[in-house]
């Protein structure tokens, strides 16, 4: 089936199968390898990518569902080589240890953003963290990052 | 793990998809969020030879107010209920349920009928429709039906939806202003599925108590007691007894989350704490 979509920006087209996850489309077919799979049932949060402003499980979608829509991934959250105030925020405050899960934080906070339901206390912040599994940091180093940014 | 091939329809309204499912029956499956058929699917336990996705389809998603009730179209998002100020205004009680489903990124995919046809016994909007005594709209190629919520859930996962009928619609009684609601529930984890959950409605009048028990009986469940000793004004005096009653008549799910026993003794806390809050 046609799969025809924006991706950071630019068209894609591809013709894929109807079994082709999104997660697996993003990664091996258009070589985004930012976005990461981890448990592909949904439970994870490492493939969250934002459709159409958004933050939604990749690995819950079948690429043909992402036809005419717009998708964002980890990819397009820098600009111009720059990167986002988002992703400036968790490198000062050390929010991340492995950075498998990362990718996938970062966008459901950018869509958090995005939508103005930016977190407003430490309790809201490690509500939106819910979403997205970390092993490694204990979430700290998040909770600080989103609450330096809180408008 | 990556789901079994199948066939992909993507109809562009209701009478295309009430199409294919006659002509497929058992083969199709319905997909709008997939956030309960896909991992299914990619854990191999569910592998449908069609599916057919209701993304496309027209109409089938927003929120209205029609007279005395909220309507509130199936493939409505989860989230949008959340952001929906008419949903807060007028079914408050779905608003602080549903905020306990999953989280951001499910509930902005996972819609309302996948929700209710999926009737999980934790699912926060199964338990809403069933204590607010709300009403479903399923259609077919032949016409419309309205189920109460009673009698469309039959068992865990288990409805009464035939396989040529789609849900369509959520209707639920408008809450008159002055409502008090209280949900009180208990996870393991943030955003993971219940283990209890009880969901209070005070509306004025002494008719005006709704009381609804989740994730604890195979289907969530009015508690009749509870809301006969509020009408009779004798529920604050009660209170024990008649949670203790309610708990008696049912079995509660013993699962790998948690034992029948454990479940029993959280639902009877969620329960109090609900109404206790409710009535203060």
């Amino acid at each position: 089936m046609k799969c025809r979509c924006t991706v950071n920006g630019e068209q894609v087209e591809a013709d894929v199968p109807p079994r082709l996850l999104l997660s697996d489309f993003i990664r091996h077919e258009l070589k985004l390898t930012g976005t990461h799979v981890g448990c592909e049932i949904g439970v994870c949060g490492a493939c969250t990518v934002m459709l159409d402003g958004a933050p939604v499980r990749s690995c819950l979608m079948f690429a043909v569902q992402a036809d005419s829509r717009e998708l964002r991934t980890v990819e397009g959250l820098a600009q111009q080589g720059r990167l986002a105030p988002l992703q400036l925020a968790f490198s000062r405050h050390h929010a991340l240890q492995c950075g498998f899960c990362t990718p996938g934080i970062l966008m459901t906070l950018q869509a958090a953003r995005e939508r103005g339901a930016w977190p407003r206390s430490e309790e809201e912040a490690r509500e939106l963290l819910g979403d997205n599994l970390c092993r490694c940091t204990g979430y700290q180093g998040m909770v600080d990052a989103i609450l330096e940014l809180a408008p | 793990m990556k789901p079994a091939p199948f066939e992909m329809a993507r109809p562009r309204d209701l009478d295309e998809a009430l199409d294919l499912l006659e002509r497929h029956g058992e083969d199709a499956r319905l997909i709008a969020g997939g956030q309960s058929l896909v991992p299914l699917m990619n854990l191999r336990l569910a592998a449908p030879p069609l599916l057919i996705d209701l993304n496309g389809v027209a109409g089938l998603a927003g929120i209205r107010l029609d007279g005395g009730m909220l309507r509130i179209g199936a493939a409505t998002r989860q989230q949008d209920l959340l952001d929906s100020a008419i949903v807060r205004a007028h079914a408050p009680l779905i608003a602080a349920a549903v905020r306990h489903t999953g989280h951001l990124a499910t509930r902005c995919r996972g819609t309302v009928g996948g929700s209710l046809a999926n009737a999980d016994p934790a699912s926060e909007l199964v338990l809403s429709a069933i204590t607010l005594r709300a009403q479903v709209t399923l259609r077919d190629k032949t016409g419309t039906r309205t189920l109460r919520a009673q009698e469309f859930f039959r068992d865990a996962l288990t409805t009464a939806l035939a396989p040529t009928e789609i849900l369509t619609e959520l209707a639920v009684p408008v809450a008159p202003p002055g409502t008090r609601v209280a949900v009180r529930r208990h996870a393991r984890r943030l955003g993971d599925f219940a283990i209890a959950s009880a969901a209070i409605q005070r509306a004025p009048g002494e008719d005006g108590l709704r009381a609804g028990l989740g994730a604890v009986a195979a289907v969530p469940f009015a508690c009749q007691r509870i809301e006969d000793a509020y009408r009779a004004r004798r529920l604050a005096e009660e209170i024990d007894a008649l949670i203790a009653a309610e708990l008696a008549a049912i079995e509660p799910i013993a699962d790998l989350r948690s034992s029948a026993s454990y479940r029993r003794r959280l639902a009877a806390v969620c329960l109090a704490d609900a109404i206790r809050d409710v009535l203060a």
